[in-house]
Formats: C-alpha cells, structure tokens, sequence
C-alpha cells in the first residue's frame, strides 16, 4: 500500500467526515500520513495525544484561520494563541472554568431544555437540530456570560454572521464580502458594541453579578486589566467554541431516535448517561481533527518533522484506536475506557468540556422526560446528512415527528 | 504567593517531596497522563498531589518536564530521617 493511498483533501467535508475505513488503515499502515503537501495526519492515539501536550515542539499559532487572515493581538482566541500568553489567560480562566460552572448553569440548561422540546411536542414535530440542539450552546454560554436569553435569538444572528467573514474566518470565507472589517469592531460592529456595552457596565459598578464578563473585567494578569477588546473576543470565542456541542447533542439525539436497544438501555437505567455522552464523544467527535504547526525538528513514528510543517491532530481516529480502546469501531457502553481526545488534551484541553458534557446529559434526561418509546421518530421523508463543514461531525438536520403520548409539561 | 501541596513520595534512593504550585498549573493533565497513581484534577481543575502516593525519580524527572508551565517541582523532604 503506497503513501498516496492516503492523500486527502483535509477541507473537504465529502472526504473527512467519510474517512473511518482510511484512518483503521492509517492506524495499521501510516499512522503519520502526508495528507497534503505539509501537512501530517496522526491517526493513533498516543501520537495525536502527544502534539496536544507537547505545547513547546506544536505550536497553536495560526491555528484555525483562513490562509492570510491576521489578527489583533487583542483579539486572539485560546486556541491560536501560545505561551507566554496562553497559560497566563486560561490560568486565570480556570478561576472560573471548573466543574462548578457547568454545575451552576445546570438549572438553567434544564429548564431551557425542557422549554425547546415543550415547544416541538406543541408543534407535533419538527428539525429538532435546529429547534433544540443548535440552539441550547448558545443560549447556555450566553447564560454562563450574562446575556439574558431574550438577547440571544438577536445577538445570535449578528454572531453567526461574524463567523462566516474573514474575521474570524471560523473556516468559511465570505466570499461576496472579503474585505469586511479588520477585526470584531469592525465586522461585527453591533455585536462588538453589545459585548462593549456589558463590559463598561460592570467595569463601571452600574451592573453587579457573578457573571464570567464581570469575571473578566474583575481579573488582572499581574497587575494588568484585560482590554475591552480581549474581554469581547473571549466572549465571542467562548461562544464559538461552545457551538460544537450541537453536534455533541445532534449525534446522541440521533441514535435514540434510531436505536431502540440504545434509548432502553438508557431509559433502564439513567446512571449510564454520562458513560454514554463520553462514548457519543469518542466514537462520533463533535470536532474530527486540529492543527498545530511544529516550531522545531522532530519525529513522530519514525517520520520527521520540519519546523513549520503542519500537524493535523486526528481526534476521530485516535478515539478509534484498536490499541488503546476495546471493540474500538462499535457504538458501546464502557465506563473504563481512557479518556478519549474529543475535547483534544494537554495545555489546550478544551476548557468548556465540563459544560459540553453537562449539556450532552441534561439534554438525553429531558429527552426521556418528554418521550416515551418510539414517541419521537423521524420523519418518513428525512435523509441524514452530515454538517458541511469539514472537521465537525453530527447531522445538518434531524427532522422528527412527534407521536401521540409525548409529554409536553 | 503560591500555594503548595507538598506531599511525601519515595524516589529510587532518597525520600523526595513533589510539590505543585497552584498559581502556575493550568490544568493541562500532563502529569497525570504520565503517573495518574500520584497525580489527579481536583474540583478547581488544578492538579493536586495524591497523599501517599510513590514514584521513582526518573519518573518523576519525565513529569517535571512535561509540565507546560513548569508548575511541578521535586526536591528533598525536609522530613527525611526525622521519622
């Protein structure tokens, strides 16, 4: 089997989202493959483990962007950014950042939870994707951040409207529109003039909550403040980031509505929940692969690394790996597996993956609370189709229909 | 300040102390993926030394290394012969 066997186009969803039989391949035959020119594929476990913690040889800079994008210092998101800078940030995000917040915002995701799904009962049906799903990240970050819930639906459009510029180039460009901006202000100057409005209002005493803005504003790195500037883009990368929980939501969604035998199994007995978002996690990852960038000379399973190659960390093989996880290409429940790399590992361990997982599993115990067996089905026209988007991984729509029984409460 | 968590470990030869500062860990669990019998997160999602717990020194150098903000530190137990 020659090397080009596993060459592939890393931003084409049609190809990295349909690739399981290549990356088994891969793990057996060319665990660092050369997708592209400069770019290294990890497919085992421990390889891709490795570049997430070794922060020093892989570097996050340039992480995500689209090719010539630049960014304001200020600016930055966690994930594109490297010591010394890196550790001092998330040190102190991490005062916030613990399993105390995803327990905080518990009541909250319930209750918002339990109204989405109220609402698709009511409607006898509907995407439950972009009814339920899409909508609870969004709504919990903004939540966690102080944004009143009645705030998001408009804020949300203006957000997702940012996401697909060049700033912040969350991996579509917008084509029609290249030069928008030169940073948030100026791409998104609403939002950005939203987020400034929260900032001065705690910086200024006239709000007082516990809130992560006031959180922000309260914070200093040695004496220093963090500039409005670095506050709102934190803000927004928070929010971004949290997006792939649809996908988190969407994929455990889906296999109750197809899998009778896994919805009973959960239905019997709800202590195995988590082990099931866990197991959602490893065996669908919300997020397939990153980037890194070698900053020095280096080898990974025998094949060199030059300074300045691309390292693709590949999380949806390395949580497949035969190696490390048993019957490691089925769906099963196993509550001892090592910790599977969906939320990646080392110094950019994703630092919302408390909340990720609280809001996996409040969202499977309303969805038992709602619906009984077979209650909720899909409809009879429906095809499943993946998100266009080529390093996330859960459908684009899951259109359901209600049957009689659903409990709207 | 830093606030510390000295614990006593066993090295190959000598009695050592590990002791992680807190105001430098950033939770990367770096030390725990190599020796999760000494190291665990706790409820800040900081690491904390496990009381009790043993490690070799060579074990303990490849920790001491891999710790992305240098937050692990090994030294002599000043505990040692007074027991």
């Amino acid at each position: 089997m020659s090397e080009s066997d596993f060459e592939f186009n890393l931003f084409d969803p049609e190809q990295t989202q349909h690739m399981w039989d290549k990356m088994q391949r891969m793990r057996r035959e060319c665990p660092v493959a050369q997708p592209s020119e400069g770019f290294y594929y990890t497919a085992r476990y421990l390889d891709t483990q490795r570049v997430f913690r070794d922060s020093r040889t892989f570097s996050c800079e340039g992480g995500f962007r689209a090719a010539g994008v630049e960014i304001p210092e200020d600016e930055l998101f966690l994930a594109e950014m490297d010591a010394p800078l890196h550790p001092r940030l998330r040190k102190l995000l991490l005062k916030s950042f613990n399993p105390g917040m995803a327990k905080g915002a518990e009541t909250f995701t319930q209750g918002y939870i339990e109204q989405l799904l109220d609402d698709l009962v009511a409607k006898g049906g509907g995407d439950i994707v972009g009814e339920v799903s899409a909508r609870v990240p969004l709504a919990v970050t903004g939540h966690v951040l102080g944004i009143p819930l009645d705030d998001i639906a408009e804020l949300s459009a203006q957000f997702f409207a940012l996401l697909h510029t060049d700033w912040p180039a969350y991996g579509v460009k917008d084509r029609e529109h290249p030069d928008v901006g030169k940073d948030i202000a100026g791409s998104a100057p609403e939002l950005a003039a939203y987020f400034d409005k929260m900032i001065n209002d705690r910086r200024s005493g006239n709000v007082k909550t516990g809130d992560l803005v006031s959180q922000m504003v309260d914070a200093d790195i040695e004496g220093d403040k963090l500039s409005t500037e670095r506050i709102r883009s934190l803000a927004i990368n928070f929010l971004s980031a949290g997006l792939s929980t649809t996908n988190l939501i969407s994929n455990l969604y889906h296999r109750l509505i197809t899998s009778d035998d896994f919805a009973r199994t959960l239905r019997d007995d709800a202590a195995l929940i988590p082990v099931a978002v866990e197991e959602s996690l490893r065996f669908e990852p919300p997020v397939l692969f990153l980037f890194r960038t070698a900053t020095q000379e280096t080898e990974i399973a025998d094949t060199p690394i030059k300074p300045g190659n691309r390292l693709v960390t590949g999380i949806a093989s390395a949580n497949r790996d035969e190696t490390v996880f048993d019957r490691a290409n089925e769906f099963r429940l196993n509550a001892s597996d090592p910790e599977n790399l969906a939320f990646g590992a080392g110094p950019h361990l994703c630092l919302g993956n408390h909340m990720a997982r609280m809001e996996g599993r409040v969202a499977v115990e309303e969805f038992f609370r709602h619906f009984g067996p077979g209650e909720l089905r899909l409809a009879p026209e429906y095809e499943y189709h993946l998100m266009p988007h080529f390093l996330e991984y859960g459908p684009e729509r899951l259109d359901v229909v209600v049957h009689a029984g659903a409990n709207s409460r | 300040m830093s606030s510390c968590t000295p614990a006593p470990t066993r090295g190959d030869s000598l009695d050592l102390e590990v002791v992680i500062d807190r105001e430098r860990c950033i939770g990367s669990q770096n030390c725990v993926h190599h020796l999760p019998a000494m190291f665990q997160i706790d409820d800040e999602a900081l690491a904390v030394v496990i009381p009790q717990s043993e490690a070799s020194a060579a074990e303990l150098d490849i920790v001491v290394r891999d710790c992305p903000t240098e937050a692990i530190q090994v030294r002599r137990s000043p505990l040692k012969g007074t027991s």
